[in-house]
């Protein structure tokens, strides 16, 4: 099977940088979050939270297997894996009330979010995951941009004109720059990451509003990926 | 309430590439397997690769929308979402 260079060479770029210590978890508890992340589908109290029409409602506690992992990392692992579309400003609240930091909320958000894009991608290719990361010792960054602010919001974003110093790169500030460009700006490391698999899987953030046909190097037509997109949404309840 | 529907939104091969994003949503390793094939059937190997890739990269936009709680660009109303749902046959 033929697959594009680009996209394999994002999936390696991923793992690699999931490997290090990132900017508010070490490198074991992001290769905890990925490893957690795979076992969610046999999660029976996922299962079962996400049939009922109050996910708070039914009593119960994640299937796991990690020990690195606390019981709030767990649950929101869990969460954005089996029933993203009912994450509210509640849920994020209550976690940040627990103790979680919203840097450590993002980055988690991110792990998972780009993980799965790996895994389902090998999922209809049929294809096994990648393997486990293999941590590389070191601390987190903890650099926290000094221009994130709060907007409406779970977490504060960084502005469109609000780059500056080491990630004055995040955008492509001649464009306009979507919202869900900036989902993750807490932890411009996690905005690369986005940006990297955007661009080899669908189109750069900024170029999805200017797109044109004559431009287009995909081997399915636009209506097609945009039908593909909707679809997704729509199993996951996205609101956006 | 975002609810199911079954057209192909007038979109060439759209049933069966839905039918493959409903395979691979779903984990079916079965139905998955002949979902594929009939999309390398309609649109070629290269075609399903697409495919998957824009199925994958979804998967994160919709987390990433979802997780930080984004506000809809006011220049993007919720009626030009609508009407781009209608178009892809999708009851709404």
């Amino acid at each position: 099977m033929q697959i594009r260079k680009d996209l394999t060479e994002s999936h390696s770029r991923l793992f690699a940088q999931l490997a290090e210590p990132g900017t508010w978890l070490s490198a074991i508890e992001r290769a905890s979050i990925v490893a957690e992340l795979r076992i969610v589908k046999d999660c029976r109290y996922c299962t079962e939270r996400k049939a009922v029409l109050a996910p708070k409602l039914p009593k119960g506690s994640h299937t796991t297997q990690d020990d690195d992992l606390n019981e709030d990392q767990v649950e929101l692992i869990h969460r954005l894996v089996s029933d993203p579309g009912r994450i509210s400003r509640i849920y994020v609240d209550s976690l940040l009330a627990n103790g979680m930091t919203d840097g450590e909320y993002v980055e988690i958000s991110a792990i998972v979010s780009a993980v799965v894009v790996a895994d389902t991608f090998d999922l209809a290719l049929g294809r096994l995951p990648r393997t486990s990361l293999e941590p590389i010792p070191g601390e987190p960054s903890q650099r926290r941009p000094q221009t994130a602010a709060m907007e409406d919001a779970f977490v504060p974003l960084i502005a469109a004109n609000a780059l500056e110093g080491d990630y004055s790169d995040l955008y492509d500030t001649q464009r306009m720059v979507p919202n869900v460009h900036r989902a993750f700006s807490l932890v411009p490391d996690c905005t690369r990451i986005a940006n990297d698999l955007m661009a080899s899987h669908y189109l750069p953030y900024e170029w999805v509003p200017l797109y044109k046909d004559e431009d287009h190097n995909r081997a399915i037509d636009k209506m097609q990926m945009e039908l593909i997109a909707s679809r997704v949404s729509r199993h996951n309840d996205c609101f956006y | 309430m975002i609810r199911s529907g079954n057209g192909d939104g007038g979109i060439l091969h759209g049933q069966i590439i839905l039918s493959f994003v409903d395979a691979v949503m779903g984990m079916d390793p079965a139905a998955i397997s002949a979902a594929r094939h009939a999309v390398v059937d309609a649109i070629g190997e290269a075609g399903m690769v697409d495919a998957a890739a824009v199925m994958a990269m979804f998967q994160f936009n919709t987390r990433a929308a979802d997780a930080a709680g984004i506000p809809l660009e006011t220049f993007f109303g919720a009626e030009e979402r609508l009407e781009v749902g209608r178009r892809l046959g999708f009851e709404l």
